[in-house]
């Protein structure tokens, strides 16, 4: 099992805290990088669905590659899988290694319909962390499937959407996930501000917490030869 | 546009031939009975293809003496063993055969049959193992070997091809014999001592010359092995896969098939059409083929032939197969009473089936009954009777695998149960990124050499590369990565380095793993920035 971060004492005396007691009190999986770490409050909550928004081709998914390696490097044989459904892209696997990515514990997956073809997968514990890559069949009934899964058998899921999720509103079309989503996150590009600044010629990434934590951004900067 | 740096180029060496074959083709000489001693039964073909079985599901006798075996898709099963995976087959063949036997295991079944021959004639005996095409690499052993090879060898090899290519209708006897006696004309003539030394003709010169057997035989004497020619269209199946589709139609390749398998059928007092209905029985008949006298404990399954019998609305009846494939040797007795893992690969065939041939608008025909036979399996050892039909154990057969910790059981069990494969890449030294990588999950990683120094080309490298590369325009967001080299010695090319750049798509806002080509300028999308 990953490492954890132990959830901060809270007094729960106030109603108005108890929520946010419940949602520290989850056991959370670090990235290992401690900024990042800091700001999900001790990384993305283990048994639980986490909904991040992050366009696809904008390098945004090279935050996840800390996560990756360092659950296929734990001396456990952490088991993940990575579902993608975009057909005319092949994975590149020596770049996930090249990122410290052990590739004997990581499978992938290409599917449209995760559900329908991979149900199994969702049925058993042993895969510990499931990235699933902007699928395009993907209903309110698997999102409640796939988030009741994850608290059952203490599985880390993370559902990537191909576009920036939206805060809850009234005004704002509900969006399928929202309610079954644990954390809610977004992660944009900031491309490099001028050729002197720290951040050329990579730029940064920034995140924002949508849901499961107070409403706040981090900008990281993005050294791709360093991985983040 | 981004300025190229001062950065060393990748290492223009050729790489080493990696250690494990691709496929897995092996090629048994067994000897020819000659004394009334021997045990007829053991060494009759029947007793001898029974053998093979219990190392893979697919068998086929080359010639009288000669057995070829496809591990490919039993791989998986003996990888994980505790041994390497060579020294297990080594080992099986060795309790199966005993010690008077030649094999050898390359990435094509005719270049086993080749080195097979080759190493009988040297009365070698044991379990040879050649990585990759021939004459790859000057310095590899494959390469040394194939050289020596004899026109003899050659001949003896193409003599036992004929009936296999006239069976198959791939080629007429008396054809065939005019073209190798052409041929062999043709070599005296030329002076070509050995096969090896004119390795360099094309296999397409020879087949405008001599016809289209003998330059297919001359493709996979020295060319790239078809297993690796994936066919233009859509991607075939995982059955058609495992029925050795990358082998092309050209290979006439004949399994052994037994006289007798386990079968079970049923007819139905009313007819079916829901899956849901048809389950239970299906279940109680996988429970009745597990009672079959011929179909042991130890075995296991790699493909049921579901036969259905089907009646439309006109009263017509109709037959339809649906295959229930395993992608691993799997244990039916295991499952007894539940057949989770059967049922969900009956359930994925029989969903794509009536989808696949039916139009939804229309009522489909209903199911009056169906026959279960067990098509492939891989045999237990303990079906090699005597003539008294005495079992024989073997020794060091046990059929009770130990855990390997790359792939534990509970994966394979769980592979066997979806719908599509999951995927497993395993490195190789490469710099070119789409060979720097092989995917499968038959081969022992343990075996695949990978160094740290060509592992640093992949940090400037993006996550995902696209299957069709596509023309991108430059714009001025574009930074070089890298430089390589292409490989000159396979495509011939105008140039022989090509540049790497990071473009940022103007509209899309996307970043590419583009090249440029140095010669015409044009951009080509490579990859995606994940």
């Amino acid at each position: 099992m990953p490492s954890l971060t132990p959830p901060a004492s809270t007094s729960l005396t106030n109603p108005f805290t108890i929520k946010a007691a419940y949602s520290r009190s989850v056991s959370r999986l670090p990235s290992g990088i401690p900024v990042l770490d800091d700001f999900l409050q001790g990384g993305l909550p283990m048994g639980a669905l986490t909904e991040w928004g992050m366009p696809l081709g904008h390098g945004t998914r090279e935050i996840l590659m800390p996560w990756l390696a360092r659950l296929t490097q734990q001396q456990e044989s952490n088991w993940l899988l990575w579902i993608h459904s975009q057909n005319n892209l092949e994975i590149n696997p020596s770049a996930w290694a090249a990122r410290g990515i052990d590739l004997e514990h990581l499978r992938f997956a290409r599917t449209s319909a995760p559900l329908r073809d991979l149900k199994p997968i969702f049925l058993e514990p042993l895969f510990k962390f499931i990235v699933i890559d902007s699928p395009q069949d993907f209903s309110d009934e698997d999102c409640a499937f796939i988030a009741r899964q994850a608290r059952r058998l203490q599985q880390t899921t993370l559902l990537l959407r191909n576009n920036l999720l939206r805060p809850l509103s009234s005004t704002t079309p509900k969006q399928s996930s929202h309610i079954w989503a644990r954390l809610r996150l977004n992660t944009w590009r900031q491309p490099h501000l001028a050729p002197t600044s720290a951040m050329a010629p990579y730029g940064g990434l920034w995140v924002e917490t949508i849901r499961g934590l107070p409403h706040r951004r981090l900008l990281l900067p993005l050294n791709i030869e360093a991985s983040l | 546009m981004g300025k190229i740096p001062e950065k060393s180029m990748t290492s223009l060496a050729k790489p080493a031939a990696s250690s494990v074959p691709q496929g897995a083709w092996v090629a048994l000489i067994l000897p020819l009975p000659s004394s009334p001693s021997q045990d007829p039964a053991s060494i009759s073909d029947y007793g001898r293809a029974l053998q093979a079985m219990s190392l893979t599901s697919k068998v086929m006798q080359w010639s009288a003496d000669t057995w070829l075996l496809d591990l490919t898709p039993c791989l998986s099963y003996w990888c994980q063993e505790s041994l390497p995976v060579v020294d297990t087959i080594r080992k099986r063949l060795k309790s199966l055969f005993g010690a008077d036997w030649t094999a050898a295991w390359t990435d094509h079944p005719w270049r086993s049959v080749l080195l097979a021959t080759y190493m009988k004639e040297r009365s070698l005996s044991g379990l040879t193992v050649l990585p990759g095409p021939w004459g790859v690499s000057p310095l590899s052993t494959a390469s040394k070997l194939a050289g020596d090879l004899s026109w003899e060898t050659w001949w003896q090899c193409w003599e036992a091809l004929g009936p296999h290519l006239e069976a198959t209708r791939l080629g007429r006897s008396l054809l065939l014999r005019r073209q190798a006696s052409l041929m062999k004309r043709a070599t005296t003539r030329l002076g070509w001592r050995t096969p090896g030394q004119q390795s360099h003709l094309s296999a397409s010169s020879l087949e405008r010359r001599f016809g289209r057997p003998l330059g297919e035989a001359w493709r996979w004497t020295y060319g790239s092995p078809d297993i690796q020619q994936k066919p233009q269209g859509s991607e075939p199946s995982e059955t058609k896969k495992h029925t050795n589709f990358w082998l092309g139609s050209s290979f006439p390749w004949r399994p052994y098939e037994l006289a007798v398998l386990p079968s079970i059928s049923r007819h139905l007092e009313h007819p079916l059409r829901e899956w849901n209905h048809l389950s239970p029985w299906l279940l109680a008949d996988l429970d009745r083929l597990c009672e079959c006298p011929d179909f042991l404990p130890e075995e296991r399954a790699l493909l049921i032939e579901w036969h259905l019998v089907l009646e439309d609305v006109g009263e017509n009846i109709k037959d339809k197969q649906i295959e229930i494939f395993f992608r691993y040797p799997h244990s039916l007795h295991q499952e007894k009473g539940v057949h989770k893992t059967t049922l969900l690969q009956a359930l994925y065939a029989f969903e794509q089936h009536f989808k696949r041939d039916y139009d939804p608008t229309i009522l489909p025909p209903v199911i009056t009954g169906w026959s279960l036979t067990l098509k492939e399996r891989i045999l237990h050892p303990k079906q090699v009777t005597t003539l008294f039909g005495d079992q024989e154990v073997l020794a060091g057969s046990s059929p009770h695998l130990t855990r390997k910790t790359s792939q534990p059981l509970a994966l394979t069990q769980l592979e066997n149960r979806l719908a599509i494969p999951l995927r497993h890449f395993t490195l190789k030294d490469d710099w070119v990124a789409v060979d720097s990588f092989i995917e499968t999950p038959q081969t022992d990683p343990s075996e695949l050499q990978h160094q740290n120094s060509l592992l640093a080309l992949g940090r400037l490298r993006p996550l995902f590369t696209y299957i069709q590369p596509f023309p991108c325009r430059e714009d001025n967001n574009c930074y070089f990565l890298e430089r390589t080299m292409t490989k000159w010695w396979s495509q011939p090319s105008r140039t022989s380095q090509k540049d790497f750049y990071r473009v940022v798509d103007s509209k899309s806002q996307r970043h590419l793993w583009a090249t440029r080509d140095l010669q015409t300028g044009q951009w080509l999308a490579k990859g995606l920035f994940g």
